[in-house]
């Protein structure tokens, strides 16, 4: 059945959960040209997947795609991206997580698992190297994402099988259910987890014997040996290894991008961040570190709260955006309901971003008299309430009561609801926005461009809060303003590095964190092309790999162009965050002036080649980038979507784009 | 003989694991590695369970300090110093 293929396993993995069949195909029909992950997995959607199908019916399909780069030591390569119709936006629905899962799925001799179709009874799926099976999931029918990963591994015999599975949350279809992936990592945003969910399918374990072999062994050994040392070297491995991922929270704070009381400002109070600051969960909570495979910095930390109300919480993860997510955005300063909350969506299967953004619209609307005491099962919404908030997660998880609305997400319940609550939800193309991005220009322009929507992971430069220097942006950019925050100038030409470098990262199996994201010093494109040569036997140069970053950016592109429709009118940020300056902190009085952002937008579609009046790509990129297949589906995108062209294309009448 | 120095600093990131399969089939597997290492996220206070195989196990083949490298390579690449070279048999 195996298809022996350097650096990849060498199948996909196809499953109809309806007819309960499986069969498989070589890797190598998409390979290199849509490199893996999740490169393959848009590709696969964007061919098989028809605009009309929604995204809880049997039809829509379920990618699990391992990063190109998994299973081998490149460092930080751990990452299994997961896709499919977004539940929230209904564009592109797609996310990426670490742990163990994607090298086991490799060593099992799968590079991508794809499921479509819907199960009879609950069920999950079980892929032990060639053997594949459907088993029934019923007794994991409503326990913790935890409890389903130590029930499957009791169920199997085998405490070393890798789970990806979907908790409560999926199971009520709530659309901010989330996958958990190896017991505590989140592919988060876009609903994926209601997808699952709707498809009767409660998880995904894994575990192969097989490995991965190479074109050039020695030479990719000697790359990984360099690359390894120097990483470890930087001073923020450092940090993060300390402090994990919550070390940026402060970092936030200092350049004003921290959302405060749902965007009413974007600067937390520095008493009230001190109370939540890293250190604190470090020094006083946290009881264990642990790396994802193959990775150097063990970012990853547990914590466990030994007194008080919420005492016996083990919390598994705290990413950066808890610090917002249960902090500045609710008004909370409580680290030890920070962890129960993360705690809390975590077993419950829901992402803790779209949860957060789906609160914080609930106590605004609670605030400005647009929801009571009846609307809320009696609850009283008040910023800062801590007790309240972890009531609203175990109730949105269940689709209880007012957690029914506020499981459709900030911006449909805010169509629900209506009475002006509109102006209270936050969110790019229906997903909520996490991040403060008044301050920081080139991170609100990856963020609000991402086609995923609202999503600093697919795009955004992290180099204005590291502060690039003018040198450091000229090597890599080409630009020298790649460190300076409030500037507009050159930040069009450095999204349009990180959106194709993304692309590549999230295909690769790339984490970010040890990419040339956070610091120059990090893995760069030239490595990994590098790295992808020696592994696959394929010699790709530099150029070639960040081709194929555009070209996959351009796939999620153009999922939402023959999916929704999706033009310029979805590339702007929230009208508040466009009028209302940042009102304390650093960065007290930025905005995104309409202008200003116009004219980025502009510089930003001219340098990827995409039609500036619709956003679309034009015919002349998508032969350049090898998407001729694509030239038709565009077409078939003018009928559908008339209507949002049209209007689109009054914007040029206007003064300016008009958004909602 | 590799013996463990610090077992109680391994995150489990299976770095030895890779390194060690490399040295003995020029590929990458958990199967064919002298280490098995076994941590549970949810347990910490367990810490991590590390075997050496000095013996053949299954697909696990044992361990041979690293015959014909330059240095053991679960050594030099455990970014935690978990593993350490003892001299003599």
């Amino acid at each position: 059945m195996t298809t022996k293929s350097y650096g990849y396993a060498g199948n996909i993995l196809r499953v109809d959960l309806t007819t309960a069949r499986h069969w498989t195909e070589s890797t190598a029909e998409y390979a290199p040209r849509f490199l893996g992950g999740r490169g393959i997995n848009q590709w696969i959607l964007l061919n098989e997947l028809r605009p009309w199908v929604t995204p809880f019916e049997p039809a829509n399909i379920l990618c699990f795609g391992a990063g190109a780069l998994t299973g081998t030591l490149v460092p930080g390569a751990s990452r299994v991206n997961i896709d499919s119709k977004n539940a929230l936006t209904s564009g592109i629905g797609s996310g990426n997580a670490g742990g163990w899962f994607a090298s086991e799925l490799k060593f099992a001799g799968y590079d991508h698992v794809v499921i479509r179709g819907k199960a009879r009874l609950p069920v999950y799926l079980y892929i032990e190297d060639e053997k594949v099976s459907l088993r029934p999931a019923h007794e994991l029918w409503g326990k913790t994402t935890r409890e389903t990963v130590e029930l499957i591994q009791e169920d199997l015999g085998h405490s070393d099988v890798q789970v990806a599975c979907i908790g409560p949350a999926g199971e009520n279809i709530a659309k901010l259910a989330c996958i958990i992936v190896s017991g505590s990592r989140a592919v988060g945003r876009c609903g994926l987890g209601a997808i699952m969910g709707s498809k009767n399918l409660k998880a995904v374990a894994v575990r192969g014997t097989g490995a991965i072999e190479l074109k050039n062994p020695d030479a990719f050994m000697s790359l990984v040996n360099s690359v390894s040392e120097r990483l470890l070297a930087l001073p923020s491995v450092q940090i993060r290894k300390n402090l994990g991922t919550p070390a940026v929270g402060p970092l936030h704070n200092s350049l004003s991008g921290m959302p405060y009381k749902n965007f009413e400002d974007e600067y937390y109070p520095e008493e009230k961040l001190a109370k939540i600051s890293p250190e604190v969960f470090h020094n006083q909570y946290q009881v264990d570190s642990y790396a994802c495979m193959a990775c150097s910095t063990p970012c990853g930390h547990s914590y466990f709260i030994d007194h008080g109300p919420y005492a016996g919480t083990h919390c598994l993860k705290l990413e950066g955006n808890a610090l917002f997510d249960f902090g500045s955005r609710l008004g909370i300063d409580d680290p030890a309901s920070n962890l129960k909350a993360q705690e809390e969506c975590g077993e419950l299967g829901l992402d803790a971003d779209n949860t957060s953004g789906a609160i914080a619209w609930a106590i605004d609307c609670f605030q400005n008299s647009l929801l009571s005491k009846e609307d809320t099962d009696g609850l009283e919404l008040n910023w800062g309430d801590h007790g309240v908030v972890i009531e609203l997660i175990r109730k949105i998880a269940h689709r209880e009561g007012i957690g029914n609305l506020l499981a459709e997400g900030s911006f449909k319940a805010s169509q629900m609801l209506g009475k002006g609550s509109e102006k209270y939800s936050f969110h790019i193309k229906g997903q909520d926005l996490i991040e403060g991005i008044r301050s920081c220009k080139g991170w609100a322009l990856g963020i609000v461009v991402s086609p995923r929507g609202a999503s600093h992971t697919r795009g955004a430069p992290y180099t204005e809060y590291r502060q690039w220097s003018p040198k450091e942006s000229q090597e890599t950019f080409g630009v020298q303003t790649a460190g300076d925050p409030t500037t507009y100038s050159g930040k069009a030409t450095i999204v349009t590095y990180y959106d194709a470098a993304c692309a590549l990262w999230d295909s690769l199996g790339l984490c970010f964190i040890t990419a040339n994201w956070p610091a120059p010093e990090g893995v760069n494109p030239g490595e990994l092309a590098e790295f992808y040569s020696l592994a696959t036997g394929g010699e790709l140069s530099e150029k070639e790999l960040m081709k194929a970053g555009e070209r996959i950016h351009n796939v999620e592109k153009m999922f939402n162009v023959y999916h929704v429709g999706f033009t310029r009118r979805e590339d702007y940020p929230p009208k508040r965050l466009m009028e209302e300056p940042i009102k304390s902190g650093p960065l007290k009085g930025e905005f995104l002036r309409r202008e200003d952002w116009d004219k980025m937008l502009d510089e930003y579609y001219m340098l990827r080649g995409w039609d500036p009046s619709t956003s679309w790509p034009t015919q002349a990129t998508l032969a350049r980038l090898d998407l001729a297949e694509c030239v038709e589906m565009l077409e078939q995108a003018r009928q559908l979507h008339r209507g949002k062209l049209l209007i689109s294309q009054k914007r040029d009448n206007a003064n300016g784009a008009e958004r909602r | 003989m590799i013996r463990l120095e610090r077992p109680e600093a391994c995150t489990g990131c299976l770095i030895c694991e890779l390194a060690c399969s490399f040295h003995h089939t020029r590929k990458y597997s958990r199967a064919n590695s002298s280490i098995r290492v076994e941590k549970s996220i949810f347990y910490p206070t367990e810490g991590a369970k590390i075997t050496i195989y000095e013996t053949r196990k299954d697909a696990h083949p044992p361990c041979d300090s690293c015959e014909n490298e330059e240095s053991p390579l679960c050594v030099r690449l455990c970014p935690e110093d978990v593993f350490c070279l003892k001299g003599g048999e």
